[in-house]
Parts: C-alpha cells; sequence; structure tokens
C-alpha cells in the first residue's frame, strides 16, 4: 500500500518540531521509512511476521485524529503509588498519581531528544523504530540519581481509547544512577474498539551497580489492535537487570529488544511470556550483545497458543572476541494447546570468544496427559485440569519477577 | 462395592487385562500382586479413569447411594467426585500449583459434586492440619509446588495426604510402597490404617510382601498376564515372598 499517507502526514507535522534538537534525526529517519517501507518476509527479522495486517490500515498519528477521546475505559490500574499515566501517548498528570520523589525523577523534554542507539544495534534499520522517531510527540525522561533505592515500582501506565486507525509512537528514557536500585513497570493496554498501531520505544541506561527490575506489559483488549514495541537496555560494570516481558492478546503483538552488556561483571536476565488464541500472532526478537566480558545473561521466553494462534522466537545472543568468561543461555519453550496452532522458533548464537559457556535450546509441547489425568483424579474438571498446566507452564516466568504483588498483579491478568 | 466383571482391556491394540473378575466389600483390603508386566498397575489405572487404556469388553461398577453404577461411563474426576481414589505409582510434579492449593481445589471440586459447602481458607486449614499430622508431614511442603522437588518418599507421603484429605470409599494404591524406607514405610502404612474404617476399601497393587506387614490384607490376589490366576487369605502373600510367582503362573 502507497505510503503517501504518512508523507502527507510528515510535512504537515514538520513545521512544528523544526527548532527541536532532534530535526535532523527524524528527517532522516522518516526519509529511512519511505526508502524501504513496510519490512517484508525477506527480511531475517520479519521472517515470521504476517505483515500484510500492518499494511493494510492507513494510521493516522494521534495529533491528526479528530475523534474525542472517550471516558477512559476500565483500565485497571493496580498501582498507586508513583502511577504515570500516558493517554493515548501523551502524559496526562491529572490521571497519574507521584510521590514527590518521583516527581523529581522526572524530566520532560518536548519533541523528543533521546540517548542515541548503541552502534551495535539494528534498530535504526527498522520501519517501526524510524516510524516511532519520525512521529514521536512527546519523550518521557526518568533520570534516577546515585546512591537511591526506590521502594515502590514507578508504573508507566499508557492507555489507548479512541476507535478509529490511529497510530502512537510514545517513548520513555530512563537512566539510572550508579548504586541505585528500582522498579519499573511499563504497562499499555488498549480498549476493545481499537484498530490502532501502538508503536513504542523505551531506552533503559544502567549505571555501574544498579540494580533494575523491568516488568513491560502489552495487553491489547482489541482484536484488530497491533503492537510493535522496542526495548533497549545499556548495562555498565557490575550492573543487575531482570527484565519480563508479557504480551497478551491483540492482532500482531511484537516486542523487538536489544540489551547491551557494555561493562564486565554485569548480571542480566530476560524473560518473556505469551498467552495467545484466537488468530493472534505474537513475535518475540530478543538481541544480546555481550561486549565485554566476565558477564552473565539468561533468557527464557515461554508461549502458550491456543486455537489457530501463532508465535515467533527469534533470539540471538552474540558474544564479541574480546568478552571472555562470559556466561549466556538461551532457552524458548512453547506449549500448544490446538493442532492449528503454529511455533516458529529460532534460537541463536554468535560466539567470537574462546573462554565463554553459553547454551541455547528451544521446545514445542502439546499439553501432557498424564498431568491432567492426575489432577482429575483428585475431583478437578478436564477444562481446570487444563487452566491449571497452563498457569504451572507460565508460572515459572512469574516468580522470576520475584516482588510478590507484581506477580499477583501478573497471575491476574493470564487467568 | 466395587464390582469387576470379565474385564478386557487393551492399549494400542494390544490387550493387557483379559477377563479380570474382582469383588470388593466395604471395609476389605485386598492386595493384587503379581509379576512385572502382569497388568496390575493397568487394573489400578482403568478403574480409575485413565483416558488412555481401550475396554474392550467387561464392566466395572461402583455403589453409588446404594446402587452399582457403571464406572466405565464416568470422566475420571466423576469417579473421584464418587470416592475412587488412586495412590499413583509415580506421583506427577505439577510447578506453579501449591500443595495447599491443588488440595483445597481438589477438596472443593469433591464438596461442591456432593452439593456439601466449600471451605473457606480458615476451615480447610484446621482440617488439613489434621491430616498433615496423620502422615507426619512436615507443614512446609504445603507451600511448595506439588510434588516439586520432593524425594520419592515424600510423593508417597503426599498420595496419602491427599487420600486423607479427600477421604474415598475406594482407595487404589498402585505400589505406594515402592522407594520407601522402613521408616517411610511405617508411617505411610500407618496413615492408611488410619483411614481404612469398616466403610472404605482398599486395593494394593504392590510386588512385595513388606508393605502386606504392616496393612494387613483380606484377601490377596495374583495377577499374570492380564489374569487373576490364585486368590486368597494374607497368607497367600506369604507364600509368594517365599516361593516367588513361579508356581502359580506356570
Amino acid at each position: 500500500m502507497a505510503l503517501s499517507n504518512y508523507k502527507e502526514q510528515f510535512d504537515k507535522m514538520k513545521p512544528s518540531f523544526k527548532d527541536v534538537p532532534s530535526y535532523k534525526h527524524k528527517i532522516k529517519s522518516f526519509d529511512d521509512f519511505m526508502l524501504k517501507g513496510w519490512p517484508t518476509k525477506k527480511e531475517e527479522d520479519w521472517r515470521y511476521a504476517k505483515l500484510n495486517k500492518i499494511e493494510k490500515v492507513e494510521y493516522q498519528n494521534y495529533i491528526f485524529n479528530i475523534d474525542k477521546p472517550k471516558a477512559l475505559f476500565e483500565h485497571g490500574f493496580d498501582f498507586p503509588v508513583n502511577n504515570l499515566v500516558f493517554r493515548n501517548g501523551i502524559f496526562d498528570k491529572q490521571l497519574s498519581q507521584l510521590s514527590r520523589e518521583a516527581i523529581s525523577y522526572i524530566k520532560f523534554k518536548d519533541h523528543g531528544c533521546f540517548s542515541p542507539l548503541p552502534g551495535l544495534s539494528k534498530l535504526k534499520d527498522s520501519s517501526f523504530y524510524n516510524l516511532n522517531i519520525s512521529f514521536n510527540l512527546e519523550t518521557f525522561y526518568i533520570d534516577i540519581p546515585d546512591n537511591v533505592v526506590v521502594p515502590e515500582p514507578i508504573v508507566f501506565s499508557f492507555v489507548y481509547d479512541l476507535d478509529s486507525t490511529t497510530m502512537y509512537h510514545p517513548q520513555i528514557d530512563i537512566i539510572v544512577g550508579k548504586n541505585s536500585q528500582v522498579k519499573f513497570i511499563e504497562q499499555h493496554k488498549s480498549n476493545e474498539n481499537e484498530i490502532s498501531l501502538i508503536n513504542p520505544i523505551t531506552k533503559l541506561r544502567l549505571h555501574e551497580n544498579s540494580k533494575v527490575k523491568y516488568v513491560r506489559l502489552a495487553q491489547l483488549n482489541g482484536p484488530k489492535i497491533k503492537h510493535t514495541g522496542h526495548f533497549v537496555s545499556q548495562q555498565q560494570r557490575d550492573s543487575s537487570l531482570h527484565f519480563v516481558s508479557v504480551n497478551l492478546g491483540g492482532e500482531f503483538n511484537r516486542l523487538d529488544s536489544e540489551f547491551y552488556h557494555e561493562g564486565k561483571g554485569s548480571y542480566l536476565e530476560v524473560n518473556g511470556l505469551c498467552f495467545s488464541k484466537g488468530s493472534e500472532q505474537v513475535n518475540y526478537l530478543s538481541r544480546i550483545f555481550h561486549e565485554q566480558g566476565y558477564n552473565e545473561s539468561h533468557q527464557l521466553y515461554k508461549c502458550v497458543l491456543d486455537d489457530k494462534s501463532s508465535s515467533s522466537f527469534d533470539g540471538l545472543m552474540y558474544i564479541a572476541p574480546q568478552a571472555q568468561k562470559v556466561n549466556s543461555s538461551q532457552l524458548n519453550k512453547n506449549l500448544i494447546l490446538s493442532k492449528e496452532a503454529d511455533v516458529n522458533t529460532k534460537p541463536q548464537m554468535d560466539i567470537n570468544a574462546d573462554d565463554v559457556k553459553a547454551a541455547h535450546g528451544a521446545t514445542v509441547s502439546e499439553l501432557n496427559e498424564e498431568e491432567i489425568f492426575y489432577l482429575m483424579s483428585r475431583g478437578i474438571k478436564k477444562a481446570d485440569a487444563i487452566k491449571i498446566i497452563e498457569r504451572a507452564f507460565i508460572d515459572e516466568i512469574i516468580l522470576k519477577v520475584g516482588d510478590l504483588n507484581i506477580q499477583h498483579w501478573l497471575r491476574g491478568l493470564v487467568k | 462395592m466395587l464390582q469387576v466383571k470379565n474385564l478386557h482391556v487393551s492399549v494400542e491394540g494390544v490387550e493387557i487385562l483379559k477377563g479380570i473378575n474382582l469383588e470388593v466389600k466395604p471395609g476389605e483390603i485386598h492386595a493384587i500382586m503379581g509379576p512385572n508386566g502382569s497388568g496390575k498397575s493397568t487394573l489400578s489405572k482403568v478403574i480409575a479413569g485413565h483416558p488412555s487404556y481401550e475396554v474392550t469388553s467387561g464392566e466395572v461398577t461402583f455403589d453409588v447411594n446404594f446402587e452399582q453404577k457403571n464406572l466405565l461411563d464416568m470422566e475420571a474426576d466423576e469417579r473421584a467426585k464418587e470416592g475412587v481414589f488412586l495412590a499413583f505409582q509415580y506421583p506427577i510434579n505439577i510447578p506453579g500449583i501449591t500443595n495447599y492449593d491443588f488440595l483445597k481445589t481438589s477438596f472443593n471440586s469433591v464438596c461442591e459434586y456432593q452439593g456439601a459447602p466449600k471451605l473457606e481458607d480458615e476451615e480447610f486449614k484446621k482440617l488439613l492440619n489434621e491430616k498433615v499430622k496423620l502422615v507426619e508431614m512436615d507443614p512446609r511442603f504445603l507451600t511448595r509446588p506439588v510434588n516439586e522437588g520432593f524425594s520419592g518418599g515424600e510423593k508417597k507421603r503426599n498420595e496419602i495426604l491427599q487420600m486423607a484429605v479427600l477421604n474415598p470409599r475406594l482407595a487404589l494404591l498402585d505400589e505406594t510402597d515402592s522407594g520407601l524406607d522402613i521408616d517411610a514405610l511405617k508411617i505411610v502404612s500407618s496413615g492408611i490404617n488410619k483411614l481404612h474404617t469398616k466403610n472404605n476399601s482398599v486395593i494394593m497393587v504392590t510386588h512385595y510382601q513388606r508393605l502386606l506387614d504392616y496393612v494387613v490384607p483380606d484377601f490377596v490376589h495374583v495377577l499374570s498376564d492380564g489374569k487373576i490366576v490364585k486368590s486368597g487369605g494374607k497368607e497367600l502373600a506369604l507364600q509368594l515372598e517365599k516361593e516367588g510367582y513361579d508356581w502359580v503362573t506356570t
């Protein structure tokens, strides 16, 4: 489908951001988008994506949408403390709740100033990434100072409540200072009538010896909604990141993530979870780059698929020649409940150092009849037994979140 | 209570049980012994409703409200709710659900089916505490996922705990003694004996006499090549221990 619709919109927006620092970057990103167009299956990173679902819709950027936002749907904000609400991609101070401490961490800079991508990043070649840079209206900055422990999670609640074919391109840019500890939750929730494209970018930089837990949820309630998220982290020496991604619902639900070990002694745990049904499609693209040695990363992605849904996992761990003594593992496990469900999995390693420990693998399994029988022999109905087994399958990921309140919240979502 | 008549069972076209007849009355304890591959575990799984086995002929009826009902028409969960319990030879690990939640879900499913009120946490904990004492189980096992990281003996003890909670009318114990050291065997046997009354029955599947020293059977049956080839009293088990199976199976 022609891209002229996007060109028209971009030309209209141009005058409004010509004075912002990222002006040139926006122009270049949009030119790249126009040159390349939507990704195709010929691109390895998009091989398993059913892209015609995206191409068939002409999206309007949020500011061109003439619909008025409806009354906010029941979004289930479960975190009253430090809840930053973004309505249709724009920060809404009135709906947000913030401790005085958290307010001091927020820095607004309008019109997309952002930290540059790491040199190895492939995201600058991504059409969706470039689309975000071009059309982003507001970037939200969090700057956690050195030596701070934030007791309550900082929550970014993105709610989308328009009915039309809108596209949203929010950005969050987070810096966590030396020796600081903080938990973040980023949740994207749509209403049931959305036909939109949610295309956010999150960047997270961890300075020396900082510790971060990050839970990212894309819960798309509408059957026609698409989500193409991006997450990039950069870890300095001795920092630790526990990242959990949960993708639920939607017509197309994808997360492209890149994790960089830039210093020695850093620790990374990446966990992904999806639960798809109907004709939903979930894609996970996960890249881990060990640029320095003596660090560790463990990836586990689990997906439960029912009906005619499909999922793909495309994982890569890269170990640079100088990155000795790295310990890295990667595993993708899938549980299929229906013969018509479709799984594609591609765990990969690119190892260029000789003194490292690295493992990767993938499994696709069906429901175990013995497990079902065991539960039924205790008086539990077959349908309930299957639910228990599904829950057992995904609970391994939820347990990795650590925080009991967040675990409880996630369990409620995937019931 | 239980009547098995001319039961023939196959798995993937191979006949495993070749005409079993068995009657179990309330209060009776039956032991089923026999060499490996004789069909002992199959018999207990078929009675409990395992879906992999095909009953080609015969019938299995169970006393439900003073009426003999066809067990083979019921799903495994319905049989459990009517009072049939199978203690597994190899209990299954279920990560992601705690032992406590599993027991409560199971107990309340049975209550609901039988028209009894479900128990809330406080009442259920009270009931469970008594049962935990009965099998001398460390209560910390209740907060762990079902059978996850349990030793062989702990899993077997957990099976008897489940039996204690569900209070079945017919308990099928499939090699409950295997993998138990002598102390654990005593505890598990003591649990079984405490749960046994004149109104409920037990069928024990075992290879060895040693369990029968602690849980004394009224009847012993020898199963060989899918048929019961000999039945007798508890002394039959002693004779089998001494002389092996050859004299009854050849």
